[in-house]
């Protein structure tokens, strides 16, 4: 059991989004860790399945707005790629997996006072911002219509 | 919740987080589910369909609003929807020619008809070449037949972006891949579940293509055919085409003299539109209304956008069904399973004499597979083992008989050339031709071009060139052997030409007396535009009188023969049978508005009426085909023989006439219904 003492900020709902936005884009990853493990699944994956290959670069140099390098944060990297799907596959545009585990048991707390429209709302407008952060345009052109967030352990 | 108002309170919340995030993770899933069955099953709300169009038979209810502006063509109509229809049924789609002369009403009602299918369904070839038609709708594919397309996009950038020296190694390794891609590289055209519809004759590469799809010869067939697919000049060398679409074919050429009209003829169910001067009347009275009056007014009056809406919505429903059928079935080859009862019955009945026949008798048994499909919420189902059977009613047989017009695959109105000019014609005169001194004399009885043009002049009211009526009417009799010609004794120019048919009149095998021909009932009951044939009619006049409630029993018997070991049977047979698990029938017929007028009933009278209607109302039970068991539920076996035997409601029913009796036949089998009778009640 997490005691959460005194707990007398609780935030506007219009301050959800933001609240995670920033807790999602502090999350840090071993790139070099990652790529081995999407190898290892290129390697075994099934003959007929479609991928999309993760090394493929994209010019961003337009509308550079990355505030920092985005190879070690988690979500930036995931949503940059995701940007990349978008511009292939618009309607196939799979959902967007936040974990459990990545946001702190306020915002647990918060979500769990939520409807699931609401909830639904509030992570795509957190994962949209992330996405806005790296290309504005290009998410907004591509895949922001149809992405879905879903919750993960 | 209202966050404004606790800035300055300070609460104690004890939260278990893992508690927390399980709850998220059910709730999401949850509402992935929910929103996942909206998805799949509700696209369109058949009840609420129902109340809309006030009807629950929604094939008749598209024809009906396709009838608002498409005038005097009931028989083309169906054939035309049935045929769209049949493409979602994979199995066996039918193909349709529509052949008439020029201006007499082919493309459009075509066009009004296919207006009401998905957008997506629908390929107009037109006259696209071969070229168009693969760079269009085909996709690349690898030896396995799986999309290479977006690999390729992306090695293609890959490529792109290594430029510099040091990265020459890995761009030569990506071209190679991308080399070999397009080494085993094929271009798909996947026609499965659609309509292609030639409102032009196609080109003969495109035609050479869709041929054997066509034919149905196989579901899958791959041609040699060059496919440049980039500027590089990288090109596919195979064409692989996947599926058996429906096809409706529209032709104003003089078929006979068009080297695919053998070809054609034999891949299609012929048909053309009806040519009468009431069509005529009717669609300039159309014509009229359509540019005369406003919008609103038309709207009102002709076709309105909410009914264009419904139909749509109609034929959505019946593919949803189809498709829904056919998951639950779960066939490997997606074959949705059809019991004709009068299978036999029908098949004696029609003629086997040639090969012509055998193509005959094959259309129309596929035209029995796909009417009661789509007609699925009105038919009774059959469950045998795990499967579940659509039985197709005596109603069934009467809609195929009624647009399935003729037997040779000639066009309606040749046909109908064949029997009021030319026969006509012919049986008119009592000896052989004589020039006008009587030196010259004909060696048999036969009619020449002119006299021909003449007399079509004379019936018809319009005039046509002797080279026309040659090239459009003689050429095709002749390919089918109805008439034959020869040099005139009396101008070695001209031939005589005179039918090889002797009567054509008694084409029907059957004879019987003229007044039992007048009094037929008209095999479609909407108007007397229809077209029928009066061979079918007494075909299913025959039938109709077979059908009792005993060779309804003896054909439930031949199926029972292969599925129940008699040796098991324990207690009295019928108790047996319907509680048998593996075999039985299940009522799919809901009469929702006898059922509404039942509770309106009861919902207006008082209660000291109500006794005497709830007596009333037990009377009518009786009858009606839901009181004795609820919707979609099991029915017994006398319930179902009882049932299927009513249905088809004609004046032939009705009137008993004695003569007719020579065209019954007695079952062999001696009824075993009486044990039911006590059984069922």
């Amino acid at each position: 059991m997490t005691k959460i003492r005194k707990i007398n900020n609780r935030y506007t709902f219009s301050a959800i989004p933001d609240k995670i936005k920033k807790e999602l884009a502090v999350i840090k990853f071993d790139l070099d860790e990652y790529v081995k493990e999407i190898e290892k699944y290129k390697n075994n994956r099934p003959y007929n399945q479609f991928y999309y290959d993760y090394d493929l670069e994209l010019d961003f140099s337009e509308n550079p707005k990355i505030p920092f390098d985005i190879n070690d944060r988690w979500y930036y990297y995931k949503a940059y790629h995701y940007l990349k799907l978008g511009l292939f596959l618009r309607k196939d545009a799979p959902p967007f997996k936040v974990s459990l585990s990545h946001l702190s048991p306020e915002i647990l707390f918060e979500l769990s006072q939520l409807d699931d429209k609401d909830i639904k709302f509030v992570l795509k407008q957190s994962v949209g911002r992330i996405f806005e952060d790296i290309n504005f345009d290009l998410y907004h052109n591509s895949i922001s219509d149809k992405l879905e967030v879903l919750l993960v352990i | 919740m209202s966050y404004d108002d606790n800035e300055d309170k300070e609460e104690d919340i004890s939260i278990d987080v893992d508690k927390l995030k399980q709850q998220l993770i059910v709730n999401q899933e949850k509402s992935l589910q929910e929103q996942q069955f909206s998805q799949e099953n509700i696209i369109i709300n058949e009840e609420e369909l129902i109340h809309q169009i006030n009807n629950n038979d929604f094939i008749e209810y598209v024809i009906q609003i396709v009838k608002k502006t498409v005038k005097c063509g009931d028989s083309l109509i169906r054939q035309i929807l049935y045929t769209g229809l049949s493409s979602y049924i994979v199995d066996d789609p039918i193909n349709l020619g529509i052949m008439a002369p020029s201006s007499e009403g082919k493309t459009y009602p075509v066009e009004e008809c296919i207006k009401f299918f998905p957008r997506e369904d629908v390929y107009k070839v037109g006259s696209m070449s071969a070229k168009a038609l693969v760079r269009d709708k085909g996709i690349l594919v690898d030896t396995r037949l799986n999309p290479i397309e977006e690999k390729l996009k992306q090695l293609k950038k890959q490529v792109n972006r290594l430029s510099k020296k040091s990265q020459e190694e890995e761009k030569e390794e990506k071209l190679e891949e991308i080399e070999e891609l397009y080494k085993d590289a094929k271009t798909l055209i996947d026609l499965r579940g659609k309509i292609l519809v030639f409102l032009e004759p196609p080109h003969k590469e495109v035609w050479e293509i869709l041929k054997p799809i066509l034919s149905h010869d196989s579901y899958e067939i791959e041609y040699p055919f060059v496919n440049q697919t980039d500027k590089d000049g990288h090109e596919t060398k195979k064409v692989v085409v996947i599926g058996w679409p429906s096809c409706i074919f529209c032709s104003a050429r003089d078929e006979s003299k068009w080297e695919m009209w053998a070809e054609v003829k034999s891949r299609f169910l012929t048909s053309s539109p009806n040519m009468i001067p009431q069509k005529y009347l009717e669609s300039t009275k159309l014509i009229a209304a359509r540019k005369g009056l406003p919008n609103l007014i038309q709207q009102q009056t002709i076709i309105s956008d909410i009914e264009i809406k419904l139909a749509k919505e109609c034929i959505l429903l019946i593919k949803q069904k189809i498709n829904d059928l056919r998951i639950k079935n779960n066939n490997a080859d997606g074959k949705i399973s059809v019991w004709i009862p009068y299978a036999q019955l029908l098949q004696s009945e029609l003629p086997s004499n040639k090969g012509t026949d055998v193509r005959l008798v094959k259309r129309i048994f596929s035209l029995l597979n796909i009417v009661p499909i789509v007609k699925l919420n009105l038919r009774n189902l059959l469950v045998l083992e795990k499967e579940i059977s659509i039985i197709a009613d005596l109603q069934d047989l009467k809609e195929v008989l009624s647009i399935t017009q003729n037997f040779e695959g000639i066009p309606e109105y040749k046909i109908d050339y064949f029997y009021n000019i030319f026969s006509s014609l012919y049986n008119s005169k009592t000896e052989p031709n004589s020039n006008t001194d009587n030196t010259k004399k004909e060696e048999r009885k036969g009619v020449t071009v002119r006299q021909l043009c003449e007399y079509f002049k004379e019936k018809k009211g319009k005039s046509i060139s002797t080279d026309n009526m040659k090239k459009t009417y003689l050429n095709e009799l002749i390919n089918n052997g109805l008439i034959d010609y020869e040099s005139s004794k009396i101008d070695s120019r001209q031939y005589i030409y005179y039918p090889v048919v002797e009567s054509p009149k008694n084409l029907p095998s059957i004879t019987f007396n003229n007044n039992h021909i007048d009094n037929i009932s008209p095999l479609s009951n909407l108007n007397q535009f229809d077209n029928f044939s009066h061979l079918h009619n007494i075909i299913f006049e025959k039938i109709i009188k077979s059908a009792d409630e005993n060779w309804i029993f003896s054909e439930i018997m031949k199926l029972l023969r292969y599925r129940i070991d008699s040796a098991n049977i324990r207690g009295p047979f019928a108790d047996y049978l319907n509680n048998h698990e593996k075999f039985k029938f299940i009522k799919n017929n809901p009469c929702f508005y006898t059922v509404d007028k039942e509770e309106e009933k009861q919902s207006i009278v008082s209660e000291d009426d109500r006794k005497e209607t709830s007596l009333n109302s037990e009377k009518e039970k009786e009858y009606c085909c839901c009181y004795n068991t609820p919707i979609n539920d099991r029915m017994t076996i006398r319930q179902f023989t009882k049932k299927y035997i009513e249905n088809p409601q004609t004046r032939f029913d009705i009137e008993r006439n004695p003569n007719n009796a020579l065209f019954g036949k007695i079952s062999p089998i001696i009824s075993n219904l009486p044990q039911f009778d006590v059984k069922d009640s």
